[in-house]
């Protein structure tokens, strides 16, 4: 069964590879609006070797990270005190809950002008962005882990005389870890969809960055490239984010 | 000696409704016996276990050691009916639970978890996780945490209800087998006449109209097996009792 | 997708199209005062005049590449962009050429006096435009190129940008400008390096196949911009007013930034001096070309086109 998944995983990449490299050596569309695979290995030699826009390829994946990954470990421990807090009192609930349900759907674009008036054009303003994206999931996973808790879990703590920090310790903590791992993904998924808007302002690197400039002088190849990286880089997340699950809460999906 | 807990005009109701699902009713639960609590579903007996183990308040008299019961606590050991053990820990740790929490010292943890799991017969399990194990197992442990902290009293909320017909008859005897080498008493919930005829020193008769404890029995039976009540000799008197049994909650069904 | 649907529409349309679609940047040009005044419906009565706004030369030309635009107006850096990716369009028409209405400007009292002050500071453009190339033609004559941080911001976040004091210099255009000028000195203006032969300007492309198919049409189009070019000869004031009108900015605000252009009329535009003719590749051309070596150099276009490239470029039916 999964071998047999993972053949037509391959498969149906072949096939697009091969519908790509067949549709630009006929000349079925034009070279700028669908460079030849070649092409873009081509610029990808290249940007290895002489980078981007005079900054090494490595320093634009390695900012692009940076970013990233500052955003989600700020977002993991502000979101997930306060998202427990939230699940476990009604009071902590009724005062961050609704703030967090309005900004929650907005779309990050609507206020990055704003953020970039606050806090600047620098790393800070992007990394806020990013934030704000991550916040909320991991936030919302923390209150659905408490209240979809087992409610026995907790009485039986109770029974067993444990406090309420040890309750806090070792069952609610524990318990909402499922929930907070679903949050974390989501979060890094929704922030590395913010990444490109991030970039995309008073930036000059960064993967996301490259794919803007690249489009603003019509360099497709670039831009294809670019999406290429930050596609297998999302794969690669969730690939590591999954395995770190797996490990982490172990007993997931088998109660 | 005096009675281990006594109820007297108990009446307990849950927030949501007006009406009482057990109205000003008294009972006594003894050192050292089981009190085997029977009726139709719904009628109430699961709500009065838990307004012993305080998880719920009520009105009227309710004292254990003739202290008034406010909140939960680590003289009342809890069995639900779905094991509900933590799954992030194993089984030598779920039954530790309780020790950890009274800030016992390591060694002594180890030998009562020892003893603990010689007793449920699940030392070889000591350190698997709580998926791996089968539902009786399960229950085993659940048990075992419960019994931990060394409670006087145990709560058993139909614990064996969702077990099949023969692991359930392995289970009243591994709770009859307690209950002799361990210094506590038990209230049994159950809907199974056999099992509170074969588990109960005395069994307490609930009626859904009255929403209350109607009548309470001394079980001769106590400690037979399930062919010994089957037995031409014995069957009469088991026979006896069902027959009385029945009758009690039929006459109050029919007023 | 996009020229897919363009296809179809101008080969169901071969004879006379019954709309043209007209690419428009919001500046008080040529372009707002024609469709300001009607010469647009007054030339093309059979037509519907479509105007779509585009904020910058890049939105123009992933229009025109799609198909979805007959004429586009972009800084002239964006024509050599859609020149290098093989954008089949022409360039038909200089709406104007940029002079003090572009500049680099800093802040007042910083202590920077000329070009080789801003060592080490952080200066703003907006990436891919006509001030980008006059900013880096005029780092690379002080030759400091390598020495500053160029930050790619549009208009309105350079304004934000300034405000906060998070850059030190900026290279912009009207009516951005005038919102630093205040507290600003003018180190550069697009004027003075259009003397160093890097003139900067507004262009106006056709989308190949249109110019092929109804030659008459773009002749027309260019006809209507240039009444707009010679009434600003005849009368100013007007000129300015409709402009101000269409782009709904003030008179005041639209006088500003209208000194700083200038519009060359068809008859210079199709000379030497800029277009050229059938014969002489003209300077404006020249220059373009120029821009095209120095954006290749700096790795923003791959290829430098070259300058029988660019005559090719040039749509010459405005000579006839």
């Amino acid at each position: 069964m999964v071998a047999k998944k993972r053949r037509l995983t391959i498969l149906v990449w072949l096939i697009l590879l091969i519908v790509w490299e067949l549709v630009t050596r006929l000349h079925l569309v034009s070279a700028i609006l669908f460079p030849a695979p070649e092409e873009v290995w081509r610029t990808f030699v290249g940007i290895l070797r002489q980078g981007y826009n005079g900054i090494p390829f490595w320093q634009h994946l390695g900012i692009t990270l940076l970013r990233l990954f500052s955003a989600i470990i700020l977002a993991i421990v502000t979101a997930v005190p306060l998202g427990l807090a939230s699940g476990m009192s009604a009071t902590v609930n009724g005062l961050v809950d609704s703030l967090i349900q309005f900004y929650r759907p907005i779309p990050p674009l609507a206020y990055y002008t704003l953020l970039i008036l606050w806090f600047g054009i620098g790393e800070s303003s992007k990394i806020i962005l990013l934030y704000l994206a991550a916040f909320a999931p991991i936030y919302l996973a923390g209150v659905e882990g408490v209240h979809n808790l087992n409610q026995d879990y907790q009485l039986s703590a109770q029974s067993l005389g444990a406090s309420k920090s040890q309750i806090f310790r070792w069952v609610i903590f524990p318990g909402s870890l499922p929930s907070l791992f679903t949050g974390i993904r989501t979060a890094v998924g929704v922030s590395f969809s913010t990444l490109v808007a991030a970039e995309m302002v008073a930036s000059t690197s960064g993967i996301g960055w490259m794919v803007i400039d690249a489009s603003k002088y019509l360099k497709s190849s670039v831009m294809f490239l670019g999406i290429l990286i930050l596609g297998g880089l999302g794969l690669l997340l969730d690939w590591g984010l999954r395995r770190l699950e797996n490990a982490v809460v172990f007993w997931k999906g088998h109660q | 000696m005096s009675a281990l807990v006594t109820a007297t005009q108990l009446s307990l109701r849950y927030a949501t409704t007006a009406d009482p699902i057990v109205a000003a009713t008294d009972f006594t639960i003894e050192q050292q016996e089981i009190l085997a609590l029977v009726g139709p579903s719904g009628c109430g007996k699961s709500t009065i276990l838990k307004a012993i183990a305080g998880f719920i308040p009520h009105t009227g008299e309710l004292q254990m050691a003739t202290r008034e019961i406010t909140a939960p606590g680590s003289d009342r050991g809890v069995v639900f009916q779905n094991a509900s053990l933590y799954p992030w820990l194993n089984v030598a740790q779920n039954v530790a639970f309780g020790l950890r929490a009274a800030s016992q010292p390591v060694a002594k943890i180890d030998q009562r978890v020892q003893q603990l799991l010689q007793l449920i017969d699940l030392q070889a399990q000591a350190q698997r996780p709580i998926f791996a194990l089968s539902g009786g197992m399960r229950q085993r442990v659940a048990i075992a945490r419960a019994l931990a902290p060394q409670p006087p009293l145990l709560l058993l909320d139909e614990p064996f209800g969702a077990l099949d017909a023969f692991t359930r008859q392995k289970m009243q005897q591994l709770i009859l087998d307690i209950w002799r080498r361990e210094q506590v008493s038990m209230l049994l919930i159950t809907h199974d006449l056999t099992e509170a005829l074969r588990c109960g020193s005395r069994i307490a008769v609930m009626s859904k109209q009255a929403h209350k404890i109607v009548k309470i029995y001394d079980n001769p039976c106590q400690g037979m097996t399930a062919d010994e009540l089957a037995s031409p000799l014995i069957e009469p008197a088991a026979m006896q009792l069902r027959h009385e049994i029945l009758q009690v909650i039929n006459e109050t069904a029919a007023e | 997708m996009g020229i897919f649907l363009g296809g179809c529409q101008s080969k169901a349309t071969t004879e006379v199209p019954n709309e043209i679609r007209i690419g428009v940047l919001n500046t008080p040009n040529d372009v707002a005062v024609a469709r300001q005044l009607g010469y647009f419906q007054a030339a093309f009565p059979k037509q519907r005049v479509k105007f779509i706004t585009f904020d910058s030369g890049v939105d123009a030309n992933k229009a025109l590449l799609a198909g979805g635009v007959d004429f586009a107006t972009m800084g002239d850096t964006n024509g050599v962009v859609a020149l290098a990716a093989g954008i089949p369009v022409q360039l038909c028409w200089i709406n104007e050429i940029c002079g003090a209405n572009e500049a680099l400007v800093v802040r007042k009292n910083c202590g920077i006096k000329s070009i080789h002050d801003l060592i080490g500071k952080k200066i703003a453009t907006p990436f891919a435009s006509t001030a980008h190339y006059s900013l880096m033609v005029a780092l690379e004559q002080a030759g400091i190129r390598d020495q500053v941080t160029l930050l790619d911001l549009d208009t309105q976040n350079i304004v934000a940008a300034w405000q906060r004091g998070n850059i030190d210099a900026a290279y912009t255009w009207q009516p951005t400008l005038s919102q630093l000028l205040p507290e600003s000195d003018v180190l550069v203006d697009s004027a003075a390096l259009a003397k160093t032969g890097n003139s900067t300007g507004n262009i106006t492309l056709v989308r190949q196949e249109f110019a092929q198919q109804q030659p008459q049409l773009t002749q027309r189009f260019i006809e209507v911009l240039n009444r707009a070019h010679q009434l600003r000869q005849t009368d100013y004031a007007k000129t300015v007013r409709a402009a101000a009108k269409q782009t709904g900015i003030s008179v005041a605000e639209a006088k500003l930034q209208m000194n700083g252009t200038s519009w060359p009329g068809l008859s210079a535009e199709f000379s030497p001096k800029y277009l050229g003719t059938q014969v002489t590749v003209g300077q404006f051309v020249k220059e373009m070309q120029q821009t095209g070596v120095f954006m290749a150099r700096q790795q923003t276009i791959s290829q430098a086109p070259t300058l029988k490239q660019f005559d090719q470029f040039i749509w010459k039916g405005g000579l006839s």
